[in-house]
């Protein structure tokens, strides 16, 4: 019995430690090997695959299609109809997909193949194309459809590949941080990721700079737009300036550049420097900006062990979409260094910008400190004093991630509460002027 | 005399014979034991694989049989099961890949008698994408001529292992395209106003313009609103919303 109950409890065990330490994704259409970047021989004949698991818990309908590969100025990729998919560099009319149609139960998974076949008389450079795999529609009078796009990318080898490309619009604007809107457009036949440099000059003077390299490539006869921060650490006057901008391909070759002038409209306060620290079990610390800002005041006992934590201002562009009815501030920062939570609870200061009462239209009242939780992937606006005369937001945390100075909609006027209110003051003073008429008169 | 000392040179020369060859497989042993050649790597088969256990043959060289070796495969996420040196040229094993394994290409290291070889860049963790589109809520009822109804529909969730990710939501359909049709390929009659779509309460966009979701967030927030004009005809109006999701 005794051996038995063993058994079964090592059964136990093992199910879930399997459990455990398993992979484990969310359940949905899954697609694995979903990008096929390959050089490809003029006259060859090519085979790929890929694997369309169904990681839901309900059957799938899955259809398989060629489409067009497009791209938008905000869309790193557009799924193209034919009649949308004029390029010359199409690959669509070179592939073929099977099975196009198939069942899968929760669980299972089906291998596709992709085959491509290329003209011996194909010209110079890329070719493009999607493998679309979608479920049927979900839902009634609003249904939706889970789908993958398998970016196809397809070289000519041995072909002439130009990278030639331009910056058709530099759009700048003055806001912290300066921040140019850059579209380069592919004017060439090939595809390339851009790496983006920016330098803000005043003659020769390079007073802030901007760097980006792109994780997406921008295809043949499409444009794209990239946001330049720019980066200074020094403060910058109002005033006209030069911006040159570089775009150079993946092999460090310059594709294209441009210069504009720009009007910095109000004086940019440089960012704060990252500082980290070393925290200890038995020690207290502060972690604070060398401007003192930005502040996180950790006990002692607040680690368990020695953890190495470090404080940087955070692209406000970046962030999360705020918590519904807030809009956020401008003083966003980040603090790393800690993934689990801290044993005792750290009290954040941040002095709030005339920038960020700004945006609360005067109000610091309406200013709150959100933290972005990573694990349940939302903001969580914490309890926190104001100090108007400090112009100070202070609250507790017993973890770091991402923070950012939020706007709270304006307080909405409680009638109901304030003619209340105006009632008990009205009572209270018509029975103190009663009772003080009563000793008056000798009662 | 002559015949003694052509007898010892005959013993002499046979001894030398004997001796010689035993000498030089003395050195050859030696030589062996002490410097085992570094291995190589040349190639992985299959040279790339994604999540779960996958089987694999290491081609390479200097691999000694009946010898211990290591095999490590750079970056975290995958982790090396039981090898087996099959022979000098040949080594099999099983790369264990974990969901949260970046995608992109690894090094693989074998050890062999204290000496590694490494294969740059010779074997690729596969990209996945688990796209979940949300499902739940996805109704506006019955809507009321010359009001704007809103809805939030939820369940929306993105996985992956690319570097980046982005999804994409727009109504795909090529024929009126953007509005609630009593069609579900918009051959009937559309809305006049376009159906629109966001991330947040508010600010929305019309479906016909992706709206794209990137960078950290696993969850899909998603908020629909429609406009219906006051001279807008009864009927049963719908709009599919596709989310397609892509790795980089």
């Amino acid at each position: 019995m005794k051996k038995k109950e063993g058994i079964v409890g090592t059964v136990l065990a093992l199910c879930v430690l399997f459990a455990l330490t398993s992979p484990v994704l969310a359940g949905g259409l899954t697609v694995y090997g979903g990008k096929i970047e390959s050089s490809v021989n003029p006259g060859g004949n090519y085979s790929y695959t890929m694997t369309v698991e169904n990681t839901s818990d309900a059957p799938m309908d899955i259809g398989v299609e060629v489409k067009g590969y497009g791209m938008s100025s905000n869309s790193d990729f557009i799924v193209l109809e034919p009649e949308e998919d004029k390029t010359p560099y199409t690959a669509r009319a070179l592939l073929a997909v099977s099975p196009g149609n198939f069942h899968l139960e929760p669980g299972d998974s089906k291998v596709i193949t992709v085959t491509a076949k290329i003209p011996s008389g194909i010209a110079d450079g890329g070719r493009y194309a999607i493998i679309f795999i979608h479920t049927a529609p979900k839902g009634g009078m609003v249904a939706t459809i889970s789908a993958v796009a398998a970016r196809v990318l397809l070289t000519i080898d041995g072909s002439k590949l130009i990278h030639d490309s331009e910056v058709t619009s530099l759009d700048l604007e003055s806001s912290e941080p300066l921040l140019a809107l850059v579209t380069v457009t592919n004017n060439g036949n090939h595809h390339y990721k851009p790496h983006l440099r920016g330098v803000l000059r005043k003659g020769d003077k390079v007073l802030a700079t901007a760097s980006l390299d792109a994780d997406w490539p921008i295809i043949p006869g499409y444009s794209h737009q990239f946001n330049l921060s720019f980066v200074s650490n020094e403060t910058i006057p109002p005033d006209k300036y030069d911006v040159d901008i570089e775009v150079r391909d993946d092999s460090g070759n310059l594709v294209t550049q441009h210069t504009s002038s720009f009007e910095v409209e109000k004086t940019y306060v440089a960012p704060p420097s990252p500082v980290s620290l070393t925290l200890t079990p038995g020690n207290a610390s502060v972690l604070e900006t060398k401007n003192k800002e930005i502040s996180i005041s950790f006990p002692k006992g607040a680690v368990t062990g020695q953890v190495e934590v470090s404080l940087r201002s955070y692209p406000l562009e970046q962030i999360p979409a705020p918590p519904a009815g807030f809009n956020p501030a401008t003083t966003c920062f980040r603090i790393d260094g800690l993934t689990g939570l801290l044993a005792k609870e750290a009290t954040v200061t941040v002095k709030y910008t005339a920038a960020d009462l700004d945006k609360a239209g005067g109000d610091a009242s309406r200013l709150r400190l959100a933290r972005w939780d990573e694990a349940g992937s939302q903001w969580s606006v914490l309890k926190m004093g104001v100090d108007k005369k400090a112009l100070a937001l202070t609250t507790s945390t017993n973890r770091l991630s991402v923070w950012a100075v939020m706007v709270a909609p304006p307080a909405r006027v409680n009638w109901v509460g304030l003619a209340g209110g105006a009632a008990a003051g009205v009572i209270i003073i018509a029975l103190l002027i009663f009772f003080l008429a009563r000793r008056r008169r000798g009662y | 005399m002559k015949k003694r000392i052509l007898t010892l040179g005959i013993v002499l020369a046979l001894v030398a014979l004997l001796v010689a060859p035993m000498a030089v497989a003395a050195d050859d042993t030696v030589v062996t034991a002490d410097v085992a050649e570094t291995p190589t790597v040349a190639s992985v088969a299959p040279p790339n694989a994604g999540v779960g256990t996958n089987a694999v043959t290491i081609t390479g060289t200097n691999f000694i049989v009946g010898e211990p070796a290591t095999v490590v495969v750079s970056g975290a996420g995958v982790s090396v099961g039981a090898v087996t040196v099959a022979s000098t040229t040949s080594i099999t094993t099983t790369f264990i890949i974990a969901a949260d394994a970046a995608a992109g290409a690894r090094d693989v290291s074998v050890t062999v008698g204290g000496k590694t070889g490494t294969g740059t860049g010779n074997f690729t963790v596969n990209g996945y994408i688990t796209v979940t589109a949300p499902t739940t809520g996805a109704d506006l009822g019955l809507m009321t001529a010359g009001a704007t109804k809103t809805a939030q529909i939820t369940g929306g969730t993105v996985a992956s292992n690319w570097a980046t990710w982005s999804v994409s939501a727009i109504d795909a359909k090529t024929t009126a395209k953007g509005y609630m049709n009593t069609a579900a390929n918009g051959s009937g009659t559309s809305l006049a106003a376009k159906f629109q779509i966001s991330k947040t309460a508010g600010s929305y966009t019309d479906a016909d313009g992706a709206l794209s979701y990137t960078g950290n967030p696993t969850t899909l927030p998603f908020y629909i609103s429609q406009v219906v004009a006051a001279d807008a005809p009864a009927g049963s109006y719908q709009i599919t919303i596709t989310f397609t999701g892509s790795g980089s």
